[in-house]
């Protein structure tokens, strides 16, 4: 039998982008009759509390991340802790404890369990003489996941093309966080910040292998982690955000 | 500023005072853009647009007094006046 397939074929995600594109288009109208005569916009900055009262808490030491998955072999929790304390200095708030200055400082082993245990917690903080601890954990691993597209699939006998869909597997970079923030002293949680597990679709060559970089790889958990990260420390600090106000036309 | 030249032109012009107030919002000098918020609604209760930025200025508004309450209950700002006006922004 022959079989036509017409030249394009969208996977799920594309047909979800192109249903976007047509919502633009129809509302590209609207937003040009808008900006004719709705006068202009301008962007301001607004100056965004942090979520929680970090003044008392003036030392900071970010431990390195828990793998879930207790695989101690790769250094990604080392990775996750180096963005957050990076963030953190970033934004001259407070004195982020150097990775050295902890890794000499401290002579206790750090796993999941422990650090639930606000006894425990306290200890690091007195050790390291820190005001507050950041403890995380992360799950970062890869899973196949099928994705769905559509074909049209030309018929002889009714001489008309019918849609047909497909199913191909795709390689999933997968990271699910929890993030505490703990006082040093009391050794209760201040803040507690899971965000929703992350997907990335693994980059593949039009040949189908993997690109470099791609994989459980320290540049795919940067790429994949950074949002996460930056949103958590923006609950740690005051930060800049633009609004829009509406001049009138004169 | 170019948009104090028009109020002086036309005191009674809502859009121009929007206008000032935004500029004065993006400066951080929160007192002034009340006052000129404030007059576009009065000038043109039924205006959309005003309002809408009124009720955001407003939000930031709060904020930045919630801020300056709290730097001046501090011990290390105890005697230092510290305003909303142009507290934060720029431009």
């Amino acid at each position: 039998m022959k079989l036509k397939i017409l030249s394009l074929v969208f996977d799920m995600q594309n047909q979800k982008r192109l249903r976007l594109m047509s919502y633009v288009f129809c509302l590209l109208p609207f937003a040009l009759f808008l900006g004719c005569y709705g006068g202009e916009s301008v962007k301001i900055k607004v100056l965004m509390d942090s979520k929680i009262d970090m003044q008392k808490y003036r030392t900071i030491a970010v431990m390195d991340f828990i793998d879930t998955r207790d695989n101690s072999v790769t250094d990604q929790g080392t990775i996750l802790a180096r963005m957050v304390r990076k963030q953190l200095r970033r934004s001259k708030e407070f004195q982020v404890l150097d990775e050295k200055d902890i890794d000499l400082v401290l002579d206790e082993e750090i796993d999941k369990d422990r650090i639930e245990e606000p006894e425990f917690l306290i200890s690091i903080s007195d050790q390291l003489e820190a005001d507050a601890l950041i403890v995380g954990t992360f799950d970062f691993y890869q899973m196949d996941q099928p994705v769905s597209y559509m074909v049209e699939r030309y018929s002889p006998k009714t001489r008309r093309y019918n849609p047909e869909t497909r199913t191909y597997v795709q390689r999933v970079n997968r990271l699910a966080l929890h993030i505490k923030v703990v006082n040093g002293s009391t050794g209760k949680t201040i803040l507690d910040y899971t965000p929703a597990s992350r997907d990335v679709p693994e980059l593949r060559s039009i040949w189908g292998q993997a690109l470099s970089g791609s994989g459980s790889s320290p540049a795919t958990l940067r790429g994949i982690a950074a949002g996460p990260l930056t949103a958590f420390v923006l609950n740690l600090v005051p930060h800049y955000q633009h609004e829009q106000r509406k001049l009138a036309r004169l | 500023m170019h948009w104090k030249h028009l109020i002086e032109m036309d005191p009674d012009n809502a859009q121009v005072h929007n206008n000032l107030g935004v500029a004065y919002e993006s400066r951080g000098k929160f007192d002034a853009a009340m006052a000129e918020y404030r007059m576009a609604i009065e000038l043109d209760p039924d205006n959309k647009t005003y309002m809408r930025n009124y009720v955001k200025f407003k939000r930031n508004y709060e904020r930045a007094r919630k801020r300056d309450e709290i730097r001046k209950s501090r011990p290390e700002f105890q005697g230092q006046t510290v305003g909303t006006e142009g507290a934060q922004h720029e431009t």
